[in-house]
């Protein structure tokens, strides 16, 4: 499912926990223009499940929650029209 | 047995706590900052099965719940100081504690930051700050501070109403929860619910132990210290037992879903989780528990003390991540005018070339 999107920006967050995890993405969202992609590598089962649950809720697009490795999360996620 | 008994209900509230990710600093945090309130609601129910849980079992006889003295100064700046430290660490006391067991460096520099704070404030060099703070107290016309003696309930029918009341309220936001999606591990039902059941066992095996209180994380770990350190074992209780449970049942959950794997932050990251740490242990002693301690079994026997502490540990927690957002965005936009300018220099560069 990420494949089919070009990624415009990445962030690797692989050692950070939260609340760095949920800031660090919310702001390189921000960054983006609207429509563009952010892939956001997480190292946490918990941070995995609350940065794209907290980004659905601020009204992005959350596109994928990848586990390539068994503790690595990929998170992709589109930025809001607005 | 209190010794099997305890490291029994440490297991498995430490893999409760690894399925359900189930971290009271992202709770707290996530009132102010988050639109998610998915781990409030397991706090909330937490709470519930507890309050409900410890009134009936102190009125069948069974329990006679210890309710620390209301030292008010102590328990504000102490809750507020924790809940500093518990941002910079990146863990509540318990969080520390399961986090450790799956291998992450930076919760273990926190757990040892957290071991040295308390010691330090327990019986440490800091010791006559804890014990001048604690000095006023307040009581409600010699009673200890509780919500019922603070509304002059003094009647079964009327705290009953009380309790009514107030677990109709938390049952009604409860049930309007939006479906919780991403999930990955325990949905905050389940993790409410395995939490609350734990707790209030905890209680019941603390009692049957002849320790009138539930789960505590700040007073097992300064007795732990003591006994390692020292070899003084006057403090070890049923509750030390479980906290060292928590750590392994933890890595026993992790190792299932692959997620045991030691992990260590960058030098930056393992100093702020560590000093962090020192800063939630000093808070901790100071205020006399922690988000367990006083978030979940002070609030259950609805202790004043317990609920100032809770919401000073919710205001320390906001205003360090507060200044966490603040600091990150500047950052950002300190990097982003940076390359900004690279970006004309480099085209001014090629336009003078051209």
């Amino acid at each position: 499912m990420a494949g089919k999107n070009t990624v415009d920006k990445s962030l690797d967050l692989k050692n950070e926990v939260c609340p760095y995890t949920f800031v660090k993405s919310k702001l390189a969202l921000e960054e983006l223009d609207p429509g563009q992609v952010l892939e956001v590598h997480l190292g946490n089962s918990e941070s995995a499940s609350n940065v794209p649950r907290s980004i659905d809720l601020e009204g992005h697009e959350v596109l994928s929650v990848d586990r390539p490795e068994t503790s690595h999360w990929v998170v992709t996620v589109r930025r809001s029209q607005q | 047995m209190f010794v099997i008994g305890g490291i029994a209900l440490g297991l498995l509230l430490g893999f409760s706590l690894q399925r359900g990710g189930y971290c009271m600093n992202t709770a707290f945090r996530s009132f102010f900052y988050e639109k998610d309130r998915s781990l409030v609601r397991a706090w909330v129910l937490v709470l519930l099965i507890n309050v409900i849980g410890v009134q009936l079992l102190t009125e069948l006889g069974v329990l006679y719940p210890l309710v620390a003295p209301f030292f008010w100064p102590a328990m504000i700046a102490g809750g507020f100081i924790f809940g500093v430290g518990m941002v910079l660490a990146g863990g509540c006391a318990s969080g520390t504690y399961y986090r450790c067991g799956r291998g992450m460096l930076g919760s273990m520099g926190a757990l040892l930051g957290f071991v040295l704070g308390t010691a330090l404030v327990d019986g440490g060099a800091l010791t006559w700050l804890q014990q001048s703070m604690r000095q006023p107290t307040l009581d409600v016309r010699g009673q200890e501070a509780t919500l019922f003696n603070v509304l002059g309930i003094e009647t079964a029918g009327l705290r009953w109403v009380l309790l009514g009341v107030l677990a109709a309220a938390a049952m009604v936001w409860l049930l309007r929860a939006p479906k919780q999606r991403f999930l990955i591990g325990w949905g905050w039902q389940r993790t409410g619910l395995v939490v609350g059941v734990l707790a209030l066992a905890a209680w019941v095996l603390s009692a049957m132990a002849g320790r009138d209180f539930g789960l505590s994380f700040t007073q097992p770990t300064v007795a732990l210290t003591r006994y390692v350190l020292a070899g003084d074992d006057s403090g070890i209780s049923v509750a030390s037992y479980m906290v060292i449970g928590v750590p392994a049942g933890a890595l026993l959950a992790a190792k299932a879903t692959g997620e045991a794997v030691l992990r260590i932050p960058d030098p930056r990251t393992l100093l702020r989780q560590s000093g962090g740490g020192v800063t939630m242990g000093v808070g901790a002693s100071l205020a006399g528990g922690c988000n367990i301690g006083h978030s979940i079994t002070g609030i259950s026997t609805l202790s004043i003390g317990a609920i100032v502490a809770t919401i000073f540990i919710m205001l320390g927690s906001w205003t360090m991540t507060w200044l966490i957002v603040r600091s990150e965005s500047r950052n950002a936009q300190r990097a982003q005018k940076q390359k900004q300018k690279q970006q004309q220099q480099q085209s001014r560069a090629k336009e003078a070339f051209v």
